[in-house]
């Protein structure tokens, strides 16, 4: 208690005694700055007004009281941002009232849209946010209409109740093999159903609805598939019907770099998966991204493993890291991780550490690509949130220098 | 040779790779050379030295600019300005890290192999779901050698493994120790005088392997009770000498015999603390002991308790929420339990996992010092080294970088610890059995001359 009382008052001390300033305004200083749209790290600052990124770099001008977060010399590097999760949709696999990825029972179709099973309370977005995830593409994982998954919305992890940033953000569909389907099957189906949403145009049913903004080019057809035979696939369809093509998954890419650079493809890829963990992922292998980067094509990490949605920051952070480890530059890994998915899933809005940017940031204890890094403080909208999780009141209650 | 005396087969598959072929090249051998080595009568690798090489060791810790000396499938040296003996291979160790060969002490390589075949997942190789107990089965009868994950985890520096058996029955079967070399038979990778320890669970897995078929365990009630009638029957059958006259020995109770005889240990799946409080209990009440609990995702609730009875935590270093018994899983679980004196092993199951067993002993490092735990690189590494290494039974062989121990010994090409880093040449004793090139991993039979996985680039 007495020491409860000390804080307290030494919360009004500081109130009392500080310039008042602007909430979202804070100058974030002695930052090494880990820009992904600069060629190395860059010891500066960050001003941050109105919660947006005013300036930033080593020349950036000093504002006058201004409140400041000294950073020490610390990495600082944008928040991350997630590119193919299941965050809010998902919370403990084993407990199915808390999986709302798959449409099932409903029987909903390729409409099937995950923006109102978002659950800000979820501890995966707990996590999350406390390691550095500021935004995420929530994506379905199965609509009543395969190969349709659905439509997937990006979230912006801030604390509060609503965590919907953009909803059907994109239409996701799932095609490779499958026990019971053909893949040949799937590819007519997907085309069938653009060729009647295009002749159905706006007085499209629900249904054909759902694919108007991917004819208009509003939002990516996502499709999910590894051979090589299937990309090629989806880049003729995506050239057919004149769509923003993103893939997801993509092992066999590494041969279809120059098409996929061609046609303005993006890539998601993991490249911490290089076994062949099935018959589609023969090609598998952990230079992908680097042999993607390398041809020009844009590539995003994600993770087929268990850390993808529950340790969402580590899954992204090892994929940069392998990446790495396999020839990408670190610049380009760390894009891959934070402007890229927002260059993929919010095209038109500023990212990163740009001017006009939300501010958010990282600030890590060390190499912001190794998994053992962990955040000393995050900034969202230019304000610091709350780093605390129940698994870190777990670790204090259960901590071995704790009395019991 | 081997401590029974027996010759070590080398990697007979070796040939295959184009990854050994460059070991071959870099050893000044040939094919000759390497295929004698596979003969069953070989001669011993060529000795390599090791020079001028930052050394971690999990026991001496870390040496700076110190040499390792290979000879005669043996460690003869660690010190500085060792000489070359005649003939030596010389690596330079200059920016290089040293680690003894890490062991993976959970894994399913071979039974779970990759790729998964959607119709084989029923009849998978990890589970014998014939009966909730099937203490007589072994993982080596199951272990395809052909897994391309071997590959993937000894390119990870990883050099001994234990396959064991699923964790859908209460008694899954015994497990096996293998080296991880290039090999076509599971004879020709087992660790031989390691232990062959008795895979059992509980909790979630059996209950909902059997409780949706009617059968027992449905509750972990069912479990306990299920274990404790195994257990009276085994004694029984031990106090009336064996099996009746004239009847087979039988193959299930002798088995567990060997549990009550302390012959044979047990490492048990188990998630939640007040679960392994109760196995720990029926095991004391049975005279034997748990050697080691397999994930233990609440270790850290019960590390006295763990230490106390005698039974090590075998964790990942932060999976968690995939099932209700896993939901209090925390990245500082193993610092915490090793705080606490219960000893601690990091384990993988999941293959990509084994790719990366030095950043996951860097991550459950790096949490226990943030909560304000000292724990040295050391101590890190001898959760991936000496620690299973004792559970196994192969601590005075393999584990660390000492005169005397077998020469299975990674060298780095940066910071073990970083996920930057990759481990540029790994032996197995004395033999080199991975060299990075550009050219990726060791082609597994499965992958060779596959038009997905050709050409390399």
């Amino acid at each position: 208690m007495t020491r409860m009382a000390a804080l307290l008052v030494l919360l009004l001390a500081l109130l009392l005694t500080c310039t008042p300033a602007a909430a979202g305004d804070l100058l974030v200083d002695n930052a090494r700055l880990w820009d992904p749209q600069a060629a190395a790290p860059v010891t500066g600052r960050v001003v941050i007004r109105d919660g947006l990124i005013a300036a930033a770099g080593p020349d950036a001008a000093i504002p006058e009281g201004m409140e400041v977060w000294d950073a020490e010399g610390r990495p600082v590097t944008p928040g991350l941002f997630h590119p193919a999760s299941r965050l809010g949709l998902v919370e403990i696999t084993s407990a199915t009232d808390t999986m709302d990825s798959r449409a099932g029972e409903t029987g909903i179709g390729r409409a099937f849209d995950v923006q109102y099973a978002l659950n800000p309370e979820s501890l995966l977005i707990q996590q999350a946010r406390a390691e550095g995830v500021v935004h995420a593409m929530s994506r379905p994982e199965g609509s009543g209409e395969p190969p349709f998954a659905g439509l997937g919305a990006v979230i912006r992890l801030a604390p509060g109740n609503d965590v919907l940033h953009r909803a059907r953000a994109g239409m996701f569909v799932t095609i490779g093999g499958a026990a019971e389907r053909s893949r040949a099957g799937d590819w007519q189906l997907l085309r069938r159903a653009l060729d009647a949403a295009r002749a159905a145009g706006d007085d499209a049913e629900s249904d054909d609805a759902a694919l108007q903004p991917v004819l208009d080019r509003e939002i990516p057809l996502v499709i999910q598939t590894h051979r090589a035979s299937d990309i090629r696939q989806a880049v003729a369809v995506a050239e057919d019907f004149d769509l923003r093509l993103v893939l997801v998954g993509a092992s066999g890419a590494w041969k279809l770099a120059g098409l996929l650079a061609e046609h303005d493809v993006d890539v998601i890829v993991d490249p911490a998966t290089d076994l062949p963990v099935s018959m589609d992922r023969l090609g598998a292998r952990p230079d992908l991204a680097a042999v993607l980067h390398a041809a020009g094509v844009r590539v995003a990490f994600h993770s087929d493993g268990v850390h993808n949605d529950h340790n969402a920051a580590v899954a992204l952070r090892t994929a940069a890291g392998v990446a790495v480890a396999h020839g990408m530059d670190q610049m380009a890994a760390l894009a891959a991780i934070t402007v890229n998915p927002a260059a993929i899933w919010l095209a038109d809005a500023p990212s990163g550490l740009e001017i006009g940017a939300p501010a958010d940031l990282v600030v890590w204890d060390g190499d912001p690509l190794e998994p053992a890094s962990a955040p000393v403080a995050v900034f969202i909208g230019g304000e610091r949130i709350s780093r605390d999780t129940r698994r870190s009141a777990l670790a204090e209650r259960y901590h071995p220098g704790r009395k019991p | 040779m081997d401590r029974a005396g027996r010759p070590v087969p080398a990697a007979r598959r070796g040939f295959r790779h184009g990854l050994l072929l460059a070991a071959v090249l870099w050893l000044g051998a040939g094919w000759a050379t390497l295929l004698a080595q596979a003969a069953d009568a070989p001669e011993p690798p060529r000795p390599v030295l090791i020079r001028n090489a930052t050394v971690l060791d999990p026991v001496a810790g870390r040496r700076d600019a110190t040499d390792v000396l290979l000879e005669n499938h043996r460690i003869t040296a660690v010190g500085r300005g060792l000489d070359a003996p005649d003939g030596a291979g010389i690596i330079d160790g200059d920016g290089r890290w040293v680690t003894p060969g890490l062991i993976d002490i959970h894994t399913h390589l071979g039974m779970a192999g990759v790729p998964y075949i959607p119709v084989e997942l029923e009849t998978w190789d990890v589970n014998e779901l014939s009966d909730p107990n099937t203490a007589q089965v072994r993982a080596e009868d199951a272990v395809d050698p052909g897994d391309p994950a071997f590959a993937r985890a000894l390119a990870g520096g990883v050099t001994t493994v234990q396959v064991l058996p699923g964790s859908g029955n209460l008694i899954g079967g015994r497990g096996v120790v293998l080296r991880n070399i290039p090999a076509v038979t599971v004879a020709d990778m087992t660790f031989d005088g390691a232990a062959r320890v008795l895979k059992m669970a509980c909790g979630e897995n059996p209950k909902y392997t059997w409780g949706p078929k009617g059968e027992a365990p449905v509750t972990r009630m069912g479990i306990a009770a299920e274990l404790r009638q195994a257990f009276a029957e085994t004694a029984a059958y031990r106090d009336r000498g064996g099996p009746v006259d004239g009847q087979a020995p039988d193959a299930r109770l002798e088995v567990l015999a060997g549990v009550l005889a302390g012959d044979i240990p047990v490492h048990m799946h188990c998630y939640r603390a007040a679960e392994m409080d109760r196995m720990m209990t029926l095991a004391e009440e049975f005279g034997f002991r748990i050697a080691a609990f397999h994930h233990a995702a609440e270790a850290y609730k019960i590390a006295g308790r763990l230490a106390a009875h005698g039974a090590c935590a075998v964790v990942w270093a932060d999976v968690w929420g995939f099932k209700m018994e896993t939901l209090d899983a925390i990245v500082e679980n193993a610092a915490y339990t090793d705080a606490a004196g219960a000893c601690v092993a990091l384990h993988s199951d999941l293959p990509r996992i084994g790719e990366r067993l030095p950043v996951e002993a860097a991550r459950a490092r790096a949490a226990g010092m943030r909560a304000g735990l000292d724990i040295s690189r050391a101590r890190a590494l001898s959760w991936l080294t000496t620690a299973p290494a004792a559970m196994l039974g192969i601590e005075d062989r393999v584990g660390r970088l000492e005169a005397g121990l077998d020469a299975d010994v990674v060298v780095w090409n940066g910071d073990p610890f970083s996920i930057r880093t990759r481990a540029e040449r790994v032996f197995i004793r004395g033999l080199e059995v991975h060299a990075l090139d550009d050219s990726g991993p060791a082609r597994s039979d499965l992958e060779l001359g596959h038009p997905a996985a050709e050409p390399r680039p």
